[in-house]
């Protein structure tokens, strides 16, 4: 594999997860990406744009997975490892609760919310960017992140305050 | 989040403001409590999210099948390449052979010449005067040419200084599909 795609498997594997919200079917399209990347490397002029270039490729190949599904619908629900809602409080830091309940806030969130946060936030792309990844309007990709965040907020509000509680109390 | 700057609170927190209107949010968030709040929660729900993701680790077995598929990939078209490599050296092999065959092997389909010597003792009795009487002039000598088939060659006729010659270039025609190459 090229050195250059190599080093954004992660940033794909992470993404697909975020879309498919199941680590199997976000094994198949990183590496469904990866190879159509592979195929299609002389189209990427700029190798700078190389990781923006990759996340489009994962939404197409996600677009087209959705599209096979509707046509062959599959008796198995699609997400089976979205984030457990509830771990043991006993068995996990303060901080490692905040961090799983904050990501099942996330992939609880309707497709596009969710796709266009996660690329603001963690793969840290502006929005013009967003709408090229996702082929949407930069309006779309604008309103879906203020819905988003919005969203996460007034889920998770009590959560951090009653966390930021218990960190305080334990300081 | 009843004041109308704080709809501009998820601009703000996208950088999606400009100077102005940053600025004007920041006079207002100096004031609201809400704002400073929600600031303060959407940071901490992003620092979450960043750590979150971090945490989600390409499983080996992933990274070991992309590179066997994709050297699987190049295997295969280094030998399409390899392969239509062949067939092109083959097909301009095959071509060159024909081409050498038709012009100028031993079938070859050249105009044929013959010298007629009836005409030649006809032009030559109303020739005067008749080309052996010049010294250092051979006599004119008439040919009929043949071509193999109307399409084969074209001919064309030179300016001649002597009206008892006349002199043809002639040109053969190649066909290669729909384009004619003179």
């Amino acid at each position: 594999m090229g050195h250059l795609f190599e080093q954004y498997v992660p940033h794909v594997y992470r993404f697909a997860k975020r879309l498919t919200a199941n680590s199997d079917v976000a094994d198949d399209v990183t590496q469904e990406v990866m190879l159509r990347a592979w195929r299609q490397r002389g189209q990427l002029r700029e190798p700078a744009t190389a990781r923006v270039w990759l996340l489009r490729i994962t939404a197409n190949v996600w677009n087209d997975e959705l599209r096979r599904r509707r046509r062959r619908p599959r008796p198995s629900p699609l997400s089976d490892d979205v984030v457990s809602p509830a771990p043991a409080p006993l068995q996990v830091s303060v901080r490692q609760e905040q961090i799983a309940r904050t990501m099942q806030a996330l992939d609880e969130l309707p497709e596009r919310q969710r796709s266009v946060v996660y690329l603001h936030v963690c793969e840290q792309l502006e929005l013009k960017q967003i709408a090229e990844v996702l082929a949407i309007s930069y309006t779309a990709a604008k309103a879906s992140l203020s819905a988003g965040r919005q969203q996460m907020r007034n889920k998770l509000r009590d959560l951090f305050q009653e966390f930021d509680g218990v960190t305080r109390k334990h300081e | 989040m009843n004041q109308p700057d704080c709809t501009l609170l998820d601009d703000y927190l996208a950088s999606e403001l400009d100077a102005e209107e940053r600025g004007e949010f920041e006079q207002h968030l100096g004031v609201c409590r809400t704002c400073q709040a929600a600031i303060e929660l959407q940071r901490s729900i992003d620092r979450s999210l960043l750590a979150g993701a971090a945490l989600e680790i390409v499983p080996p077995p992933v990274t070991q099948r992309i590179g066997e598929h994709i050297g699987t990939a190049r295997r295969r078209q280094r030998l399409a390449f390899a392969m239509s490599s062949a067939a092109t050296l083959v097909l301009v092999a095959c071509a060159s052979w024909s081409l050498y065959r038709h012009w100028l092997g031993d079938g070859a389909l050249r105009p044929t010449v013959v010298h007629d010597k009836d005409h030649v003792a006809a032009v030559a009795s109303q020739t005067a005067p008749r080309d052996e009487d010049v010294p250092g002039h051979e006599p004119v000598k008439p040919v009929r040419v043949g071509f193999p088939d109307s399409n084969s060659h074209i001919a064309a006729e030179v300016k001649s200084d002597d009206p008892t010659v006349s002199i043809f270039m002639i040109y053969p025609v190649f066909t290669t599909g729909s384009h004619e190459i003179h």
